[in-house]
């Protein structure tokens, strides 16, 4: 059951991931941590490996087509992979409960920012 | 940073960066946000790895969804509107963050 459950998350995930270029971690992690019951930050562990293999599939293919700009790439990953380091080691310092209020708090950010217009051209009804 | 504490890929914010500081159009933003998320999330996943924090057979589950979910997504992406699409999200992400600060407080 929980594998089903683990597959289907994994599906969802990438299925968003596919098509907002988000989604891989914003699904798989409440997804096993609600669903499944798993602690959250071997949620995270897992979906860092996860996220990894869908990175690694999908880089490759938008490199054939031309859509990878490797001196950006090559410019921001050094110091992307530094702080990357640095908020692993942190999460397995703070306690369970706030690493899964961070979490929440981040989502909460992302769900509102998603919800609001995010171009000039769309407004909502003038005050 | 991100990335690492929340165990998110960071395409979440490094889109937006590409897009509106290095002009990128959408497609390359999106391929080179993926690029750049390879070397984050392998010094991420080795930290929580040796630390014991990787389940690996969940790893099978979501790594082999996750997959078959892009290539399905893919597909999709042309048939629903990108509005509507951020909207769902949206909602899904505000009332998932909700259920797991009800949860950290120890209610449920």
């Amino acid at each position: 059951m929980s594998v089903a459950i683990s597959v289907a998350v994994g599906v969802l995930a990438g299925i968003l991931g596919g098509m907002l270029g988000v989604g891989g971690g914003t699904i798989a992690v409440p997804g096993m941590v609600l669903l499944l019951g798993t602690e959250q930050i071997t949620a995270q562990g897992v979906s860092l490996v996860a996220i990894l293999l869908t990175a690694l599939v999908g880089a490759f293919v938008h490199y054939r087509q031309g859509n990878v700009k490797l001196s950006v790439v090559l410019w921001i990953a050094p110091s992307a992979a530094a702080f990357s380091l640095l908020g692993a080691w942190a999460a397995g310092v703070v306690s369970a409960e706030w690493l899964t209020r961070a979490f929440a708090i981040f989502l909460l950010l992302i769900g509102a920012r998603m919800l609001l217009p995010s171009r000039g051209g769309q407004s909502v009804s003038a005050s | 940073m991100l990335a690492g504490f929340l165990g998110i890929g960071g395409g979440l914010i490094l889109v937006p960066l590409l897009t509106g500081f290095l002009h990128l159009n959408q497609r390359k933003a999106h391929g080179t946000s993926l690029a750049v998320i390879i070397p984050i999330a392998i010094v991420a996943a080795a930290v929580y790895a040796l630390r014991g924090d990787v389940n690996w057979a969940l790893v099978a589950g979501i790594g082999s969804g996750s997959i078959l979910g892009v290539v399905i997504g893919a597909k999709l992406m042309m048939k629903i509107p990108e509005r509507r699409l951020r909207q769902g999200f949206g909602v899904y992400a505000i009332v998932v963050a909700v259920l797991m600060l009800v949860r950290s407080a120890g209610i449920v």
